[in-house]
């Protein structure tokens, strides 16, 4: 009977320890967090000597929080840490996950540098490609210019040699006009000159009669017809 | 929000430093200042643009800091403040690498843009 007692009393002491010890605490579920989230990230970040520092420094608190822990306990293990270890551990794990999270931005920070270099060098090289089609297009932006232009100036061209053999034609045809004016002129000279012979052999007293005498500044009677030659000039 | 999350953290802050009564050490108080001016400063740049998040904190730090150091609660006060300028240093981090990628995204833009146009050019002219 008393044997069956001190198990019962036994069970009834170790019933509470052993769900306790089912159970995590909150300390220790931020410690452990924690731990998890520094072995992930130090695993993701492959040591990459950019984040050297910001681990070393996870690590020292999450050493800083598990000794707050380890120091904090209740007695025999019972419950929770006591409030001011919590409340260390709180800070401890809290700055854990700030230096993963400069390490991860500086990472990330590095990965959009390297990036933005090599974009940079895409970038320049393909602007000096499209600068040798710009230039080419401009250049012959300026020769098609330069094209209206020559079409221009080689329709005023044709226009004025257009222009010149018709001047040309008109000119010979004048000349040819003067020419034929000339050899009436002539003729009527000629004819003038036999007159006037041919009136002195006829009547060679006609100077003593003043009403056959042609007056000094009258017109010739050939003088119409020097006239409309003239004017055919 | 944010003034629940501060009403919330003074009521912590100070409850927390309700027990203490002193003052805290001179270096103490020379870091939460330090936190301050370094807070004001970044709220005034790209960092309150781009880090907003990272910059409420570490005010919210400062300010449970600074509630600390009253009551004389030196421990808190200067957790509150290691914690403020990393909060601080953090956020610092965070907008140069959004400014970076912002950077990349428009070197991207630009890069496609002038391929578009190298790729105009290669095609035949229309007549």
């Amino acid at each position: 009977m008393r044997i069956f007692t001190l198990l019962a009393c036994l069970t009834l002491l170790s019933a509470p320890l052993a769900v306790q010890a089912g159970e995590k605490t909150k300390a220790q579920t931020q410690l452990e967090a924690a731990k998890a989230a520094i072995e992930a990230f130090a695993k993701k970040s492959d040591e990459c000597k950019l984040v050297t520092g910001d681990l070393e420094a996870a690590h020292s608190f999450l050493k800083k929080g598990e000794e707050a822990y380890s120091g904090g306990r209740t007695m025999f293990g019972l419950g929770d840490v006591n409030p001011e270890a919590g409340q260390e551990i709180k800070f401890d794990t809290d700055m854990v996950e700030l230096y993963l999270a400069l390490g991860q931005s500086r990472i990330d920070n590095a990965k959009s540098t390297d990036e933005l270099v090599v974009m940079s060098g895409l970038v320049a090289k393909m602007k000096a490609k499209v600068k040798v089609f710009d230039d080419r297009k401009a250049e012959l932006e300026k020769l098609r210019a330069s094209l209206v232009k020559f079409d221009a100036t080689v329709k005023e061209l044709d226009e004025a040699k257009a222009e010149n053999a018709r001047l040309a034609k008109k000119a010979g045809k004048l000349e040819l006009e003067r020419k034929a004016a000339d050899a009436e002129l002539d003729r009527l000279k000629a004819e003038l000159a036999r007159r006037d012979l041919a009136a002195a052999q006829a009547t060679p007293a006609s100077l003593a009669t003043p009403a056959l005498l042609v007056p000094t500044g009258a017109p010739s009677p050939v003088a119409p017809l020097v006239q409309e030659t003239a004017g055919k000039k | 929000m944010r003034h629940i999350m501060v009403g919330l953290a003074a009521f912590i802050a100070l409850s927390a430093t309700a027990a203490f009564g002193g003052e805290i050490s001179k270096d103490t108080a020379e870091r939460i200042q330090k936190a301050n001016a370094r807070a004001e400063q970044m709220s005034a740049g790209k960092v309150a643009e781009y880090a907003k998040e990272y910059l409420e904190a570490a005010k919210l730090s400062i300010f449970m800091a600074q509630a600390a150091g009253t009551g004389g609660n030196e421990k808190l006060a200067l957790q509150r403040a290691e914690m403020a300028q990393l909060q601080l240093t953090v956020a610092e981090a965070k907008a140069g690498q959004k400014e970076a990628s912002e950077e990349v995204a428009l070197s991207r833009a630009e890069l496609k843009r002038l391929e578009a146009q190298l790729e105009r050019y290669m095609q035949p002219e229309e007549k």
